[in-house]
């Protein structure tokens, strides 16, 4: 019998880059008030649920009409909004679904340059591989502090 | 939407940005300006007051020019303005060519001063034109665009 080590560290599950860059995607898109591209990463019955509001939003037209109404406010005040994303944890449901974790700061930055931390939140997602991309089937969105 | 990059080529981009950043905050000018390409072109848009504090250029072009600039910032970090640290997140990568990458990510500068609480100083989106170089790869063109820009 050979003495195998055991790996102490195990790989990301294959795919992860490919989550990564999933996310980079989105964000940037989100970010920069492109309605259409983000449009492109979300399924057509989207859910999205905070646990800042009761109900959660349903279907890629509300999600998206509500996404533009945000870009427009930010717009409107001058104000630059990034989501930023790490610790994030994939785990693969079955062949074209994956469930996955991350936090997400919300740094929000005014006129003039002076950059802030808006809000901390937890984000369990639900991915489904659709074709050669992934398209967010489901969001749940924790904002830190909210009971 | 793009289609990904491979998996070995966006983890070897994550690891050059990893040494980028280093170099950059532990002032390694030196390693930094080996990163840029001899004809690399340095765009930054930042809010008028910024550009003047750190004496910076809208447009630098030319590695030597490059230098220079990370030379003059990191004295006067050393001079007691504290700590810099870059974070990068949300890295895109994009081919456009055999040798050619486009990158885009955002950063957040955060700055500590001697005895000082850390503060968020800048939040920023990147794009990059990397060059491959031998078995590394080389920033040819970079645009740093602050955010609230108008």
């Amino acid at each position: 019998m050979t003495n195998t080590p055991q790996p102490v560290i195990t790989d990301a599950p294959a795919g992860y880059e490919e989550i990564q860059q999933f996310y980079a995607h989105h964000m940037h898109a989100l970010d920069a008030g492109d309605a259409a591209a983000w449009a492109e990463t979300l399924t057509e019955d989207v859910v999205f649920a905070q646990n800042i509001r009761p109900e959660p939003r349903r279907g890629r037209e509300v999600v998206v009409g509500r996404m533009k109404l945000g870009a427009a406010d930010l717009a409107e005040r001058g104000v630059t909004r990034r989501h930023w994303l790490g610790m994030l944890d994939v785990r693969q449901r079955d062949d074209r679904t994956v469930d996955a974790r991350c936090y997400v700061l919300v740094v929000e930055t005014a006129e003039g340059g002076r950059a802030g931390i808006r809000a901390s939140t937890v984000c369990a997602d639900v991915l489904v591989r659709d074709g050669g991309r992934w398209l967010l089937k489901s969001r749940e969105i924790n904002h830190d502090g909210v009971s | 939407v793009t289609a990904p990059v491979p998996a070995a080529l966006y983890r070897q981009l994550e690891h050059f940005y990893r040494r980028h950043w280093r170099f950059v905050d532990d002032g390694d000018v030196e390693a930094c300006g080996r990163m840029f390409a001899e004809d690399a072109v340095l765009v930054r848009q930042a809010p008028p007051a910024r550009m003047r504090e750190r004496q910076a250029e809208p447009e630098r072009a030319g590695r030597d020019r490059i230098v220079a600039g990370l030379r003059r910032v990191t004295g006067q970090r050393a001079a007691g303005e504290g700590t810099r640290r870059h974070w990068m997140g949300q890295l895109t990568a994009e081919r456009a060519g055999e040798d050619v990458v486009r990158t885009r990510f955002a950063t957040l500068v955060i700055d500590t001063p001697g005895g000082g609480r850390p503060g968020l100083r800048t939040s920023a989106v990147v794009e990059d034109v990397l060059v491959r170089a031998g078995e590394d790869w080389q920033i040819r063109r970079r645009r740093i665009r602050h955010d609230a820009m108008v």
